[in-house]
C-alpha cells in the first residue's frame, strides 16, 4: 500500500532507552492489520540490513500488542544483535506506535 | 612469539562528505577481498557536513534547507549512531578498517568499541588530556563527550569511524539539526556545554588538526600494538570509492532512504 494514503491512520512511538539511544517507530494500521511500518533511529544493529528484515516481517501482522511483541522477541533470536538497545525496547515502541495508529483510526 | 604488525596510515586529507564516506567503504571491500592491509584514516570534511546514522530519518534529524543555504553537506553513513556535525575547521576524523580476526580486536562488539578508543585515549593523554571510555561509543573528558564512535562489521572486516571535536561551533551545530522550537534549542545549546567538549576547552588554547593527527596515530599505535606505516590509497580502491560516491552517497535515494 502507498505509504502517504494511510498517513493518517499512522501513529509514532519514541523511546529513549537507558544510556540515550533513541527508538522511533512510525506504524500506520488498516483494518486492524499493520500497513506500513518504518523504525529510525540512533541505535546500532548488526547485521545492519536487519532493520527492513524486521520491518518486513511485522508488516500485514494483526496489530494486537502480543502478536507485534512476540514478532519482535523473535526476530531478535535471529542472530541479530543490537548495542545501545535491547529487544524489549524495540518490542514496546512498535507495540506503542501501533497503538497510537489503532487510536487515530478509532 | 609473534612480531609487531605494520598497518597502514592514510595520513591527514580533506575531502566532501560523499567521497569521505565512499572511501572507508572502499577500504572495507577492498581489505574484504585481502587486496588492502588493515588501515588507519585521518580525514577532515570540506565543505563542513552532516552525517547521519544509517537508521536515522533523514527528515526528523537535518534541517535540509538550512544545511543547503549554508553550504553544509548531508550525508548518511555505513554505520548506526547519531547525527554528527562536522565541522570543516574544528574535528578530525579517523576509521579504522581491519580484519575481523586480528587478534587484538574482540569478537564481541562493545569490547571492540572499547578496544579501539582506548587508541583515542591514549592520542589525548599524549596532549595532556585525561579521558575515559564510556559505555557504548564515546569517549569523554570529566564526563563530557569529546569523541563519538560508530562501527560496522562487514564482509569479515571492521570498520571503526569516529570523530575527535578540536574546537566546537555548538550554535551552528544546533541550526544545522532539526529542533523545531527556538526556546528547546537554546535549552539544548546550555545542555550540550555541559554534555560536550572540546580539546580547546581543555587545553585552552588551539592545536593544529594535524597535531591532533600525529596524536592519534601515536595512541592507536600504542593501544593497537602496531606500526603504522604511511602509505596511499591503491587506484582500485580509489576508482571503487568514485563509484560508490556516485551511485550511493551522493544519490539521494541513499541519503533519504529512511
Amino acid at each position: 500500500m502507498d505509504q502517504k494514503k494511510v498517513i493518517g491512520m499512522s501513529g509514532r512511538s519514541e523511546i529513549k532507552v537507558p544510556g540515550g539511544k533513541l527508538i522511533r517507530v512510525d506504524c500506520a494500521v488498516v483494518n486492524g492489520i499493520v500497513a506500513s511500518i518504518i523504525i529510525t533511529g540512533d541505535f546500532f544493529l548488526h547485521p545492519e540490513d536487519g532493520i527492513q528484515k524486521l520491518e518486513k516481517e511485522i508488516m500485514m501482522l494483526r496489530a494486537e500488542p502480543e502478536i507485534l511483541q512476540s514478532h519482535v522477541m523473535s526476530f531478535f533470536q535471529k542472530g541479530y544483535k543490537l548495542v545501545g538497545a535491547q529487544p524489549e525496547d524495540f518490542a514496546k515502541a512498535v507495540v506503542e506506535a501501533a497503538r497510537q495508529a489503532r487510536r487515530k483510526q478509532a | 612469539m609473534t612480531g609487531i604488525s605494520s598497518w597502514r596510515l592514510l595520513e591527514l586529507e580533506k575531502n566532501d562528505a560523499a567521497m569521505n564516506m565512499a572511501i572507508d567503504e572502499a577500504i572495507l571491500i577492498s581489505r574484504s577481498r585481502y587486496e588492502s592491509p588493515n588501515t588507519l584514516r585521518l580525514y577532515r570534511w570540506d565543505p563542513s557536513a552532516v552525517s547521519i546514522g544509517f537508521f536515522q530519518s533523514l527528515r526528523d534529524e537535518v534541517d535540509l534547507e538550512t544545511c543547503k543555504a549554508e553550504g553544509v553537506d548531508v550525508v548518511r553513513r555505513i554505520t548506526g549512531g547519531g547525527a554528527v556535525f562536522h565541522d570543516s575547521l574544528g574535528e578530525v576524523t579517523y576509521s579504522l578498517i581491519t580484519s575481523e580476526s586480528e587478534s587484538i580486536i574482540p569478537q564481541d562488539i562493545l569490547g571492540s568499541y572499547q578496544v579501539v578508543c582506548e587508541g583515542i585515549i591514549r592520542g589525548l593523554k599524549s596532549l595532556g588530556v585525561s579521558a575515559d571510555f564510556q559505555s557504548v561509543n564515546d569517549v569523554v573528558v570529566s564526563g563530557r563527550k569529546i569523541s563519538g564512535n560508530a562501527q560496522t562489521r562487514r564482509l569479515g572486516v571492521m570498520l571503526q569511524h569516529g570523530t575527535i571535536l578540536v574546537d566546537a561551533d555548538l550554535e551552528k551545530m544546533f541550526r544545522l539539526l532539526k529542533v523545531s522550537d527556538k526556546k528547546i534549542r537554546d535549552k539544548m545549546i546550555t545542555s550540550a556545554e555541559k554534555r560536550v567538549t572540546t580539546l580547546k576547552n581543555e587545553l585552552g588554547d588551539r592545536l593544529s588538526l594535524d597535531d591532533v593527527a600525529k596524536a592519534l596515530t601515536r595512541g592507536f599505535q600504542e593501544a593497537l600494538k602496531i606500526t603504522l606505516k604511511k602509505g596511499e590509497l591503491s587506484s582500485s580502491e580509489i576508482i571503487h570509492a568514485e563509484t560508490l560516491k556516485k551511485e550511493k552517497y551522493a544519490n539521494p535515494e541513499w541519503t533519504k532512504r529512511r
